[in-house]
């Protein structure tokens, strides 16, 4: 039973790695659609 | 100084021993016996030392970095045809995968302090010496498209960087192939001409999944797209490799991980493409799978690999076989 | 071959010649390595192969004394037990500083190199302990040190040779089972060598290693062997893994444009 605990434990960083990947990445992809500070502003859309 | 000198008697001559006759010692009779043994391994054991990677770096770093690779690619191809949104969601991705992959590599090893040495030399024969300067040039250009997209400071520079971040990219997602394949692991090793293609298709899949999962419905029509190919792609080099193998490629095929990667892969690509266009809940669905099947992938052609490292069968009898099809020409030529 | 090592060195490379006929599995070897390159210890275990306790080459293992028992006969020798034969097969295994040495190719950090003996060694203050050097080695020579985390393996006692002393393990080898010399006159008296043995009977006696034309360009430790390769844990037809690496290379140079090429077409037409 330990040595499982401390096997899931080896593989969190990765899968907080490819959490905090996601949810960056989904925030940066609705950014534009809600409301931003005027300096924040897409290069394209320009 | 090449004997030993050391003796009993003093005397530092050649010694007549090494000249000593196999089973001389005994009484003897002319006999010349041809039965032999059948053994092909040294008690089971395996020929090959067992690679020192961890899945939970190295094979995780396969996916990050196949991930911020083509997802740099998709992003500069986004902006490029006027889809900010999918571009900057593609380029933050690549950054977050990015220093994933940084931290999986100088986690694994044995001197993280040490990582730096790797700038020391550039070498072709080592595809993690080219790893690293392909890191070193892409990192920066990755790190600038996306920092340069989020502020919205320097859009020129900002666009530079993200064409230059979406060559790199490329390289970064394929390059991976050749780091494990330049070993003697046999799966890996065998399956040199299949593994870069199958690395890109599930680069591209997990880039084309992060896409879908992120960016809105009217602008990720690339990452379905993407994740499509790039699908389509990874199972075909997945395939024939299992073939050509042949008996070499038993634990790919035996590989649970991989069929469960190719099964995720494929459901999520297929969604993508069809209700994966109309429902946001849907395509975020599917792209969680694309990037779930990528990652299974990996982990199973990694695992794959250090089955074969560990059982001397799959080192000796390919090269017993190599060795008797040489003698065969030999005798017929 | 466009690089020659054995005419680069001008006939200065050294090297083993491992004569297993006369081994006696006496592990001399083994213990002079760890005494005079202070090798850490490895595990104190009871394998139950024979009189194998070591298992295999490791970083912490650089001469290892393998045990092989057959039913069959040594020679001509008549084992005195009835019908019943018996051999053993006794080899001290060593790192082979390879002609062309995969550890030394894939290094990312050049801690790995070419002695002006043609010997291979690693530097352990340059090394990061990536560990790519392990998989590399078609023989499982080279490992990853877990106390130190760098990798090591035999260094042909690259601090023995300046001095003019031959490495610990063939100064101690009570038979002269190990012999270190110039390669070239140690190649010449391995053919003898050969020659005597299978006269002697042991018809299966092979060099290992000896051959400037295998898949490693040679072996600076060569062997004498009296069965299969496999038989001893060494691979039968080792070959260097940089050898299909241009290929390698071109293969992911056209999965490279390949994957450009299709996101680019997924990304051309317009919703």
């Amino acid at each position: 039973m330990k040595r499982n605990v401390g096997k899931v434990v080896e593989y969190l960083p990765f899968l907080g790695i490819v959490a905090v990947i996601c949810t960056a990445s989904w925030l940066a992809g609705r950014s534009s659609l809600v409301s931003r500070p005027s300096l924040v502003r897409s290069p394209v859309r320009r | 100084m090449s004997q030993t000198d050391v003796r009993m008697d003093g005397s530092a001559e050649t010694r007549a021993d090494r000249e000593a006759t196999p089973g001389s010692a005994g009484r003897r009779r002319e006999r010349l016996v041809t039965q032999r043994a059948q053994t092909d391994s040294y008690y089971g054991r395996p020929v090959l030392n067992e690679p020192t990677w961890k899945d939970h770096d190295i094979a995780a770093y396969l996916f990050l970095g196949g991930l911020a690779g083509a997802s740099s690619t998709l992003a500069a191809a986004a902006e490029l045809t006027g889809r900010p949104n999918l571009a900057r969601a593609s380029k933050v991705g690549a950054l977050g995968a990015l220093g994933g992959s940084l931290y999986c590599l100088i986690h694994d090893l044995g001197r993280p302090e040490r990582f730096l040495n790797m700038l020391r030399v550039f070498k072709v024969t080592s595809p993690m010496s080219v790893g690293t300067w392909i890191l070193t040039a892409y990192g920066p250009q990755a790190g600038a498209a996306a920092a340069t997209d989020v502020s919205g400071l320097f859009p020129g520079l900002g666009r530079a960087a993200t064409v230059g971040a979406g060559l790199a990219g490329t390289a970064l997602a394929t390059y991976t192939a050749a780091l494990i394949t330049d070993t003697a692991v046999p799966v890996w090793h065998e399956a040199y001409r299949e593994m870069p293609f199958l690395f890109a298709g599930s680069a591209a899949a997990s880039a084309g999944g992060l896409g879908m999962l992120a960016a809105p419905l009217a602008e990720a029509a690339p990452a379905r797209r993407a994740a499509l190919l790039g699908t389509a792609v990874e199972c075909v080099a997945a395939t024939r490799m299992e073939r050509r193998l042949g008996p070499v490629g038993e634990p790919l095929r035996r590989s649970r991980l991989l069929r469960l990667g190719e099964a995720l892969s494929l459901a999520g690509a297929l969604a993508g493409v069809t209700i994966g266009r109309r429902s946001r809940v849907a395509a975020m669905a599917a792209g969680a799978a694309l990037l779930a099947g990528s990652a299974c992938t990996r982990f199973g052609i990694f695992h794959a690999g250090m089955e074969s490292a560990d059982d001397p069968k799959y080192t000796v009898q390919p090269q017993r076989r190599r060795l008797a099809k040489a003698r065969a020409e030999r005798e017929l030529a | 071959m466009a690089f020659d090592l054995d005419e680069q060195l001008n006939g200065s490379r050294v090297g083993f010649f491992t004569d297993t006929s006369i081994c006696i599995g006496c592990k001399a070897c083994e213990v002079a390595c760890k005494e005079w390159n202070q090798v850490p210890e490895d595990g104190l275990d009871f394998t139950g192969m024979s009189y194998d306790n070591t298992v295999g080459l490791s970083a912490d293992t650089w001469r290892h004394v393998a045990f092989v028992e057959q039913r069959t006969p040594m020679g001509r020798q008549e084992p005195g037990v009835g019908d019943m034969d018996f051999r053993w097969l006794m080899s001290s295994d060593v790192c082979k500083h390879c002609t062309q040495a995969a550890c030394l190719d894939v290094c990312p950090t050049g801690s790995l190199f070419r002695t002006e003996y043609g010997t291979v060694v690693v530097q352990e203050d340059i090394c990061n302990g990536c560990g790519y050097c392990v998989p590399a080695c078609p023989f499982g020579v080279i490992g990853k040190r877990e106390t130190t985390g760098v990798a090591a393996k035999c260094t042909m006692c690259y601090d023995r040779l300046p001095a003019g002393e031959e490495p610990a393990c063939a100064k101690t080898c009570p038979t002269d089972s190990i012999q270190f010399g110039d390669l070239d006159e140690l190649r010449e008296r391995a053919d003898r060598r050969l020659r005597q043995v299978q006269e002697a009977g042991m018809t299966s006696a092979r060099l290992y290693g000896r051959d400037p034309d295998d898949g490693v360009g040679g072996m600076g430790a060569f062997f004498l062997l009296l069965d299969e390769p496999e038989v001893y844990g060494l691979p039968p037809d080792p070959v260097v893994t940089t050898r299909d690496l241009p290929s390698m290379w071109r293969h992911v140079g056209v999965a490279a444009a390949g994957l450009l090429a299709g996101i680019a077409a997924t990304a051309w037409r317009r919703r």
